[in-house]
């Protein structure tokens, strides 16, 4: 497996843990709720009944009234009634949720009422004594029908909750049945998936370690060609340089004018070859691992290059122009100077035979919403130009002169090792910038390094 | 026979007595080199040359020989290197105030940091050039060692002409 589901994977299990906790937390709610609906229809359901059985000890209080005339036995009566009233009261809140009930309720209300009122009637009469047994007798069927119809009522509504019941209690054991089982199938699912995850990552950490391994070696390996070159390549150029210097000191004049140019040949020769073992050197050497960035100042950086390359720009009636100072930046001191070593010896290098060398340094601040090159993207650049009036090239190239041995003059024409803007490249990415070049032929050409702020 | 100690090494330079100096060396050409430089240089010296480490040690160690004013002890040499005899003539009694000088085609930092760690007195690249080398060797052998050797640090150790 390659690292590109590894991606996935991860994402994949989130999002398998995510629902398995929306379910959780939705099935803990809905049975919550069917939990308080049932509650709720228990409490209706006990409240009705306790509603009946207050109506029928109110009919048979009055009942025994009017059989003894005692008025101990309207008491119980009187106290119903508050209390029937009370129940109500409660029955009102409960079914407050359910319009269907609470329309029953009025109707139950209204019901009540009547009978009571009608019981009530009846007790005035019966009170009275004067009237006929049958108009009591009337009042008193009436009343009862009237409590029929209540108690018909109260058994609807007593159905009803029991329907209700019913229902939650299905809905309740379909929605807790479903949430184990679901709960487990998802986290099984995304445990897998974080095995797999597991897995994973332990073997782009091996295969990590392994590239680890390699590139230690390698750097190694590169160690010691750094040796080789350093020592072993130099050391039998340094003897033929030095028999070469013995031959011109007291040879010389033995030879003929043919080996005269040779010697002078194969001297140039020999120097060509150690400036590139050193420019070589010098390339496998510039990596940012070795030292940590430090606040440098540019301008006094620019100022020794200066002084270095004096003797040069002399030679050709040259000048520096500083146009703008330079600003103070994070680098590596000893590889910055480098850079502005290389490029402004560049301009010198490759000065027009018949003019005189004129480089303009300048400074400027890169805002980054201005930013044309996409490499420069969303953050300030330090844009360092360094501009001159030499033999410039063609712009076809400008990316292809930063390559390592990339040359587009004749040897013969130009010294120069192929190397030297190879190492500035490599020198200005170390510090998380880039360096681009601008030329036309004749005219000149133009550096700009970019630099983080 | 005890060594010999700066005094006496500016002492017979500016008494115009010749100067003894020993090159421990494995490369031919450089031990030919080293003795056409002094040579030709208007200098009264007695140039002895040893072929590699072991030599140079069975040399010093022999009370029979006389000790260098300096020697000149090259770095990368087969079954001895120069660091080797470098750590065994500092860790000797009798050796241990000898004038050292480096001389190395080496230029690398780590060669420099531990010589100068084990006490060398300087180091000089090999130059490319035989004039070059007549003038390196004139200026080693007229420096005030004892005054060179009480102000030595890392930055005027390394030899610049």
């Amino acid at each position: 497996m390659t690292s590109k589901f590894f991606t996935p994977i991860f994402i994949l299990a989130i999002c398998v843990l995510l629902i398995i906790s929306t379910f959780a937390y939705r099935s803990t709610i809905a049975l919550d709720r069917t939990q308080e609906q049932i509650t709720r229809s228990y409490q209706i359901k006990s409240e009705l009944n306790h509603l009946y059985a207050k109506l029928k000890e109110a009919e048979s209080s009055q009942w025994q009234y009017m059989l003894t005339d005692e008025n101990d036995f309207l008491k119980p009566y009187e106290e119903g009634r508050g209390k029937i009233d009370k129940i109500i009261k409660r029955l009102e809140l409960y079914a407050q949720s359910s319009p269907e009930q609470a329309e029953r309720l009025s109707d139950l209300k209204w019901s009540i009422n009547a009978a009571l009122y009608s019981l009530e009637d009846g007790l005035a009469i019966d009170q009275e004594k004067k009237v006929s047994k049958e108009l009591l007798t009337k009042k008193i069927s009436d009343s009862s029908v009237l409590l029929g119809s209540v108690k018909e009522l109260i058994g609807e509504m007593v159905k009803d909750e029991d329907y209700h019941i019913r229902e939650y209690r299905l809905q309740n054991i379909k929605e807790s049945s479903f949430t184990p089982f679901g709960s487990l199938l998802l986290i099984l699912f995304a445990l897998l998936a974080l095995v797999l995850f597991y897995y994973q990552v332990n073997e782009d950490f091996v295969q990590l370690q392994r590239i680890n391994t390699e590139l230690e070696s390698t750097n190694e390996e590169l160690n010691s060609f750094n040796h080789i070159t350093s020592h072993d390549l130099q050391e039998p150029l340094r003897k033929i340089e030095t028999f070469i210097s013995r031959l011109d000191e007291k040879e010389k004049q033995k030879l003929s004018d043919n080996g005269k140019v040779y010697l002078e040949k194969i001297n140039s020769s020999a120097r060509n070859m150690r400036r590139l073992i050193k420019d070589l050197l010098l390339f496998s050497q510039t990596n940012s691992t070795e030292r940590e960035l430090e606040i440098v100042e540019l301008q006094s950086i620019l100022n020794d290059v200066q002084t270095e390359l004096e003797e040069e720009l002399q030679s050709k009636n040259g000048e520096i122009i500083i146009k703008s100072e330079l600003p103070e930046v994070k680098a590596i001191p000893f590889q910055l100077k480098q850079l502005l070593l290389n490029l402004i010896g560049n301009s010198i290098k490759y000065a027009k035979s018949d003019v005189a060398p004129v480089i303009e340094v300048s400074h400027s601040i890169i805002d980054p919403d201005k930013h044309l090159q996409k490499f420069l993207k969303g953050k300030h650049y330090h844009k360092i130009s360094i501009a001159d009036n030499g033999i410039g090239f063609d712009q076809q190239y400008a990316h292809k002169i930063f390559e390592l041995f990339e040359r587009l003059h004749q040897k013969n024409d130009y010294s120069g090792s192929g190397i030297g803007l190879a190492i500035c490249k490599k020198i200005v990415e170390n510090h998380e910038g880039s360096i681009t070049a601008e030329g036309k032929p004749g005219v000149g050409s133009t550096f700009h390094i970019y630099l983080p702020l | 026979m005890s060594g010999i100690n700066h005094h006496e090494l500016r002492a017979d330079f500016m008494q115009n007595e010749s100067i003894f100096v020993l090159l421990a060396d494995d490369d031919e050409d450089d031990r030919l080199f080293f003795s056409d430089a002094f040579e030709e240089l208007k200098m009264k010296t007695v140039v002895k040359t040893v072929n590699d480490g072991e030599e140079l040690m069975k040399y010093l160690s022999s009370s029979e020989n006389r000790l260098p004013h300096v020697l000149f002890l090259d770095i990368n040499m087969p079954r001895k290197n120069g660091l080797e005899c470098l750590k065994e003539i500092r860790s000797n009694q009798e050796l241990r105030d000898l004038s050292i000088a480096m001389y190395s085609t080496s230029s690398s930092e780590k060669d420099i940091e531990e010589t100068f760690i084990q006490g060398a007195n300087i180091y000089i690249n090999k130059p490319s050039d035989f004039g070059e080398l007549k003038r390196v060797l004139t200026e080693v052998l007229s420096i005030n060692w004892q005054y060179h050797t009480s102000g030595l640090n890392r930055d005027n150790f390394l030899l610049r002409i």
